[in-house]
């Protein structure tokens, strides 16, 4: 049989086994059984099917209305709870207590005590807030055509679904923005092209001189995420270990350096920000990744300087990153692009997943493969992967030779999916 | 309403029902004929006997996909709509093979169609999320199946019937109302095609060239 036959007849049960996984029988019978049932009108069914359009007509308006609708937005504090908010009334937080706005849209902006910060404008699709003083907390619910912004001085922070802070010093011109979630752009002198920022990491940056004084930190800012129900303290253990890891050095990236003035700006963790390189550097491999070009996309990556983009990408940029250095059988580097993805979110499974399949495939060290899977199983047991992490974790323990744990393993997968594609090789290995 | 249709279900010609289950029909001719009279009972059969068959040719050309529902669905409102016109009932098997390779067929055309309008390339068009495998196994599904978005219909539908829903030569040709020769100068075109197009792809390009590991298997 050719190795083409052998391809597809692995597609083909691939695919048969998700479309009965899916059970699809008993849909497509009720499915039927419904539309013979619309097919048979009646007097009543008529009145209700005019009903129903006349219901579909008014929410269509209603979505209509609500879409072009702009935000509004309250106003909550000491003295005003739940208040309308006017564009461009000044708002200043008391002393001592803090001032909310609450948005139409579910987004949050919070004032602290002392600090000032007016809405700009509003439009259907989110707001602009302007920081006069002092540092919001800004919280924006992402939905689709989300077009937030919040502006400091000249500075214009472009958001679609994020948390971050946003700091004001008018007397020194200074802007300072810390990312708790998700990714922003920032524009305004000393920023050409605008810069990214994503969790983690923090922005200062100095328009009063009139130079570019921008630097990003790795703020290591994101807030402990409580422990997940069903986790057992080793799991909490290890996911708090990887919420503590240490910040990751920001580097400049290697090709580019040359031509490029670097000042560092307070501590060896700081670097000057150069969007527009890095911008045209971050196209290259994703560029060749997203033509499945993986050596190419690797190639690209390391020259741009690897460990630049592990410290900078999010989570699910550097699984990305990981999966083209193991599709170009570079183990290290997939390691580390998956290991930054840990680091970065704790509760990201596919990272764990894919540092089993670099051990599996590329180091050939089952050993740790099934400590992989095992860690995948334990701790995200309904996870996206798990038919797979169950089934890789029984090979693991196969191929190294570990029967006891193969057998543990071909229980847990048999408990887990008794009609998996592997239940049979598992009934096996339990002497079934 | 019809003599038969007034008679209890277990008293019609060619139908019984065991004690605690549904109606049963012996053979095809039996659920034809039961068709043919309006009996719903019967519906209800015949999607238990061939809903395994359409969705192993919908599923093969479509891969994993969130429309398989809907055109299997699609499927059998055909067969009832036109199961009159069926008048041997020997061929109600690769009767319904052809609606669905046509369904099938005419759900890629139409997706085709739709990405010409929206005036957007094929990798660009958002995927519609469904549950699945992961990881490489996904990868190289997915991958095979985006080569098989760039062959013609005609000929993606032949390679997808073959080695994807591995059904014999003479079957193909039947769904695909062909003769066996078209059908096999369009599996030869195809395979061609498939192959080039897969160096492209590095999940199907090792695949092709060493026959690595896939990691699933049937149960």
């Amino acid at each position: 049989m050719s190795e083409l036959e052998n391809l597809m007849r692995d597609v083909a049960r691939t695919v048969q086994t998700d479309a009965r996984r899916r059970q699809l029988l008993p849909e497509i019978q009720a499915r039927l059984v419904a539309l013979d049932e619309k097919r048979r009108p009646t007097g009543a069914v008529w009145r209700w099917s005019m009903a129903g359009a006349m219901a579909c007509c008014a929410a269509a308006v209603a979505f209509y209305v609500m879409q072009v609708q702009p935000v509004s937005f309250a106003v909550d504090g000491v003295t005003s709870a739940g208040t309308t908010g006017a564009v461009g009334q000044k708002l200043a937080a008391p002393d001592s207590s803090a001032l909310s706005l609450r948005f139409s849209d579910g987004s949050q902006v919070t004032l602290p005590p002392r600090a000032q910060a007016h809405v700009d404008d509003v439009d259907n699709k989110g707001a602009t807030v302007a920081v006069d003083e002092g540092t919001v907390e800004v919280s924006v619910v992402h939905r689709a055509k989300t077009r937030w912004q919040v502006r400091a001085g000249r500075y214009q922070i472009h958001v679609t679904g994020t948390r971050f802070a946003a700091g004001w010093d008018s007397r020194q011109q200074t802007l300072t923005v810390t990312m708790r979630e998700g990714s922003v752009v920032v524009t305004g002198p000393g920023l050409k092209q605008g810069t990214p920022l994503v969790t983690g990491q923090r922005l200062r940056v100095n328009a009063a001189t009139g130079e570019p004084a921008a630097a990003i930190e790795d703020a290591n800012v994101p807030e402990p995420a409580a422990p997940t129900q069903g986790q057992s303290k080793d799991e909490q253990a290890e996911a708090a270990a990887v919420e503590a890891a240490p910040a990751v050095v920001v580097t400049e990236p290697a090709a580019p350096a040359p031509a490029r003035e670097e000042r560092r700006i307070g501590s060896a963790r700081t670097r000057r920000a150069a969007p527009t390189k890095l911008a045209q550097l971050d196209n290259d491999w994703r560029g060749f990744e997203a033509r499945h070009q993986y050596k190419e996309a690797f190639a690209a990556a390391v020259n741009a300087g690897w460990d630049n983009y592990c410290a900078r990408l999010g989570a699910d940029d550097l699984v990305k990153l990981g999966n083209v250095a193991r599709y170009a059988k570079d183990a290290e580097h997939a390691d580390s692009a998956y290991q930054a993805a840990r680091r970065r979110s704790a509760s990201a499974d596919q990272p764990v997943f894919f540092l089993g399949r670099v051990a599996f495939d590329l180091r050939k060290d089952y050993v740790a493969a099934g400590n992989w899977f095992d860690s995948y199983l334990k701790r995200f047991p309904h996870g996206p992967l798990a038919l797979e992490a169950a089934g890789l974790l029984l090979d693991s323990r196969l191929k190294a030779g570990d029967n006891a744990g193969a057998r543990d393993a071909a229980k847990g997968y048999l408990d887990a999916f008794p009609h998996g594609p592997l239940a049979s090789k598992a009934r096996a290995t339990r002497g079934q | 309403m019809s003599v038969a249709m007034a008679l209890p279900r277990e008293m019609r010609p060619g139908a019984h029902s065991m004690p605690g289950t549904a109606v049963v029909y012996n053979d095809d001719a039996d659920l034809v004929a039961a068709l043919h009279r309006g009996d719903r009972a019967a519906r209800t059969v015949l999607v238990q006997r061939y809903e395994p068959l359409v969705e192993r040719l919908v599923a093969g050309a479509l891969g994993i996909d969130s429309e398989i529902a809907d055109v299997i669905q699609d499927v059998f409102v055909g067969v009832f709509e036109g199961i009159r016109s069926l008048k041997d009932a020997s061929a109600l098997r690769s009767w319904i093979a052809t609606l669905a390779v046509f369904t099938a067929r005419g759900r890629i055309r139409r997706r085709r169609r739709w990405r010409w309008i929206r005036f957007l390339a094929p990798e660009e068009v958002p995927e519609v999320p469904v549950s699945g495998p992961q990881g490489e196994t996904h990868e190289a599904v997915r991958a095979t199946y985006r080569v098989l978005d760039t062959l013609p219909d005609d000929e993606r539908m032949a390679f997808s019937l073959r080695f994807i829903s591995e059904m014999q030569l003479t079957e193909v040709a039947t769904a695909c109302r062909v003769s066996l020769a078209t059908v096999k100068r369009r599996l030869a075109r195809a395979e061609r095609r498939f192959v080039e197009a897969a160096k492209d792809h590095p999940a199907l390009r090792e695949r092709l060239q060493s026959g690595g590991r896939w990691g699933v298997e049937e149960s």
